[in-house]
């Protein structure tokens, strides 16, 4: 051992943790996430080539059900534009314009909403049932109802610091916090635009 | 406050009280209401100790089923044999060996860096309750019909994937936690590269962790929906449920639930010898960073790419594994050189190294494993030469039928019980910061001896299992002719491994007990070199007190100040 540091040493004064803890924590979560996705469109994605190669000229999709596009891009340019208001909103909470703020909020759970209802659509429209009949459905259900599930946690998440951005003294005291929520929601968009094009535009 | 909520920095007098701050409930409600990590530590502990014990007992069932010894029927068929099979496996690493890791982990690190506590003590025990109860559903779903096999109850087995998530999700929640306290809660001067050994091996294996088990959440998420429609397709198909989550026990993914113990082991051996490992620090870090990456196994997955256990990354894997562990023995033949003198015995150093001579075993036999895979590429060489292929295909025979062979169980169990061996060295080393008191000596002494002998017994029987030809997936109940003498061996290592537990249970439950009558010892018994060694033993609730911490200028803080080195002499 060295024991070269002087007696006279000054100690460190204090135990000072760092910032941006949450962001540092959704980092890890959102990695978690996108682990997960990847694992689901894996799956899909090597289950759909063999499919394909053992019946060449075979449709993935089964008989009677309808993969439209329509919804789905339409679920991608909602998406796309909620990306613009979460960053709205993160600008507005650090000027501590709590007008905007709240506007911005308000309008990023909109699309939010909307996404989640053009979902439901979707899955009406689709006709796809998981009859032990086709390989695909139960992976297309798995994973964009895991997207679901994933709007859903990040419109909490979103609630959450918004609630409390907005009841603080000055919104930028949570900037960590909204920050970190608009990073979850970045990357729930993100998902969907692999899920838009692996699963709807190649089919 | 939320689950999400931050620590205030230590020296801001007005910031908001932390879970650590405000005086808790004693008793029960304590226990039920606590953040504090050190609480919570323990806790992940005594539960992963005790749910060991009872996947052990499935374990040693399993081998005498094997052993087909006259009379000792255990099962009443095949289905219920496999049952067990699939219980044991997930319950082995997902019950036992990482939850033991994580509750180390969780009591330890935040020490270890220097922090008042963890970065979201809400969410890490909601991590706990979500894990225990999980647990808890896991073994009741498997006990009313269901598991990862097809025969049984179909809502019993949904019960099983869905239990099964919500521990994989909790240990993951527990995960995310740790690595946000080691990147955020340090003080100045703690860079990551100066982690202690321990805590660093944790950032590696817990990111992993965090890498490749959402995969196998994935995986049950989509058998469970499979499983719900009126037939499964393929997914939720009973013959086809462990499977799909086969390769979080095989390799290369098992190894990095022995990764922590590398960075025990390192962190005893430098107190043994009384010497930091300063020359080959840095090749320390980089060999548990390279053994952590190529321990990822989410991609090799043999139900959709059975070509999987021939792909130059799964051969790879094998051979770099081993690769790390001779260079890790060489670094720390180099500490033991450059100590000039002999560590000093002690129970924790002989759990540790009773731990690193199965870790040993665990890398042969993986390398062996691999060269199955290999055989291949060493055909395609001699593919111009009938003789020199006919010559390989001899030689390399024994090794390519390994695959699928009880040599896969072989090497789960070496490496849980190298992983088991480690937190046991953990348990005994930290002993005076978890319960108060120095864990006996002669219990260290006997742990080592009758687990790591055990261990070895029960995987080295598996090698030579699958050497005698005994497939890992049971078709049959019974060890086909000829290996029951090694399924006999294997059930006499188990019931060493069950006696060793034990030993370590009493341990632990008379560490729990002296803690609540309040047991105290000093702060550094062993001359121990990191931070957590600097913090009373046991450390009050934010760890340090008032007392501001050593400035940070090495892996080893304690050993740069006057002071310390002091205190080492007295206590030798």
């Amino acid at each position: 051992m060295s024991g070269q540091a002087a007696a006279t040493e000054v100690v460190t004064p204090a135990i000072a943790p760092r910032r941006r803890t949450l962001q540092v924590g959704t980092g890890f979560a959102a990695a978690a996430v996108m682990m997960y996705f990847g694992g689901l469109l894996g799956v899909y994605f090597s289950e759909r080539a063999e499919f394909l190669r053992a019946n060449p000229g075979g449709s993935w999709i089964p008989a009677g059900s309808r993969i439209e596009l329509t919804a789905p891009t339409v679920m991608a340019w909602t998406l796309l534009l909620s990306v613009v208001t979460m960053q709205w909103v993160v600008h507005a909470t650090k000027r501590d314009d709590r007008r905007h703020t709240l506007i911005a909020l308000v309008v990023t759970a909109m699309f939010g909403v909307a996404v989640i209802n053009q979902t439901a659509f979707q899955y009406r429209q689709m006709e796809l049932a998981i009859d032990g009949g086709s390989l695909a459905a139960p992976l297309i259900y798995t994973i964009s109802g895991s997207h679901l599930a994933l709007v859903v946690v990040a419109l909490a998440y979103l609630f959450v610091m918004a609630v409390r951005a907005l009841t603080a003294p000055a919104p930028s005291v949570h900037l960590d916090g909204m920050s970190a929520a608009a990073m979850l929601w970045h990357v729930m968009v993100f998902v969907y635009l692999v899920i838009w094009v692996g699963l709807f535009v190649t089919k | 406050m939320t689950a999400t909520e931050t620590h205030a920095p230590a020296t801001d007098e007005h910031a908001p009280a932390t879970p650590e701050s405000l005086p808790s409930p004693g008793g029960l409600a304590g226990l039920l209401s606590s953040g504090d990590h050190k609480t919570l530590g323990r806790m992940w502990i005594l539960a992963s100790l005790l749910l060991g014990g009872f996947v052990l007992v499935c374990g040693l069932l399993l081998h005498i089923e094997r052993a087909n010894l006259p009379g000792l029927e255990v099962f009443a068929g095949i289905e219920s044999f496999r049952q067990f099979f699939t219980l044991y496996r997930v319950g082995l690493i997902f019950l036992f060996v990482a939850p033991l890791w994580i509750g180390l982990a969780t009591l330890v690190v935040p020490l270890q860096i220097g922090a008042r506590g963890v970065a979201f003590p809400r969410a890490a025990a909601a991590a706990f309750w979500g894990w225990l109860t999980g647990a808890g559903i896991l073994v009741a779903s498997w006990a009313i019909d269901g598991g990862l096999v097809g025969g049984g109850e179909q809502r019993a087995v949904e019960l099983s994937l869905l239990s099964f998530a919500m521990v994989v999700l909790s240990l993951l929640a527990a995960t995310a936690v740790l690595l946000t306290t080691m990147c955020t809660q340090r003080p100045a001067g703690m860079s990551l590269e100066r982690m202690p050994l321990f805590s660093w091996s944790m950032l590696v294996a817990g990111g992993v962790w965090l890498l490749s088990l959402p995969v196998l959440v994935a995986n049950l998420v989509i058998m469970w929906v499979d499983l719900r429609g009126p037939g499964a397709v393929r997914y939720g198909a009973g013959q086809n449920l462990y499977e799909q989550v086969s390769w979080v026990f095989d390799q290369p993914q098992v190894f990095v639930f022995a990764i922590p113990a590398i960075g025990v082991v390192g962190e005893i051996l430098q107190v043994a010898f009384g010497a930091p490992q300063q020359r080959r620090w840095g090749l320390m870090l980089s060999l548990v960073g390279l053994a952590g990456v190529f321990s990822f196994g989410a991609d090799l997955q043999r139900f959709f790419s059975p070509t999987a256990q021939t792909t130059p990354l799964y051969v790879a894997s094998g051979i770099v594994v081993a690769l790390v562990v001779v260079a890790l023995l060489g670094g720390w033949a180099d500490l033991g050189r450059a100590a000039r003198r002999l560590p000093r015995p002690s129970g924790y150093l002989a759990v540790a190294m009773s731990a690193l001579g199965v870790l040993v075993f665990a890398a042969i036999v993986g390398f062996i494993r691999v060269l199955g895979g290999a055989v291949g590429f060493l055909r395609s060489f001699a593919r111009h030469n009938e003789s020199w292929q006919s010559d390989l295909d001899r030689a390399l025979a024994p090794l390519d039928d390994l695959r699928g062979t009880m040599a896969g169980a072989g090497l789960l169990d070496l490496v849980a019980m190298a992983a088991v061996l480690g937190a046991v060295a953990g348990l005994f080393y930290w002993s005076p910061k978890i319960f108060g008191r120095r864990a006996s000596h002669a219990a260290g002494f006997g742990v080592a001896a009758i687990v790591g002998a055990g261990g070895l017994l029960v995987g080295l029987m598996g090698l030579v299992a699958g050497f005698l030809g005994q497939p890992e997936r049971p078709s049959t109940h019974f060890a086909s002719s000829g290996a029951e003498a090694v399924a006999v061996l294997a059930v006499i290592g188990v019931i060493g491994v069950l006696l060793g537990l034990g030993v370590v249970v009493i341990v632990a439950l008379r560490g729990a007990t002296a803690l609540a009558r309040g047991a105290s010892t000093v702060p550094d018994p062993w001359g121990g070199h990191t931070m957590e060694w600097f913090a009373t033993s046991p450390p009050p609730p934010d760890n340090f007190g008032a007392e501001p911490v050593v400035p940070v200028r090495s892996p080893h803080p304690l050993w740069d100040t006057p002071a310390a080195d002091a205190d080492e002499k007295g206590d030798s």
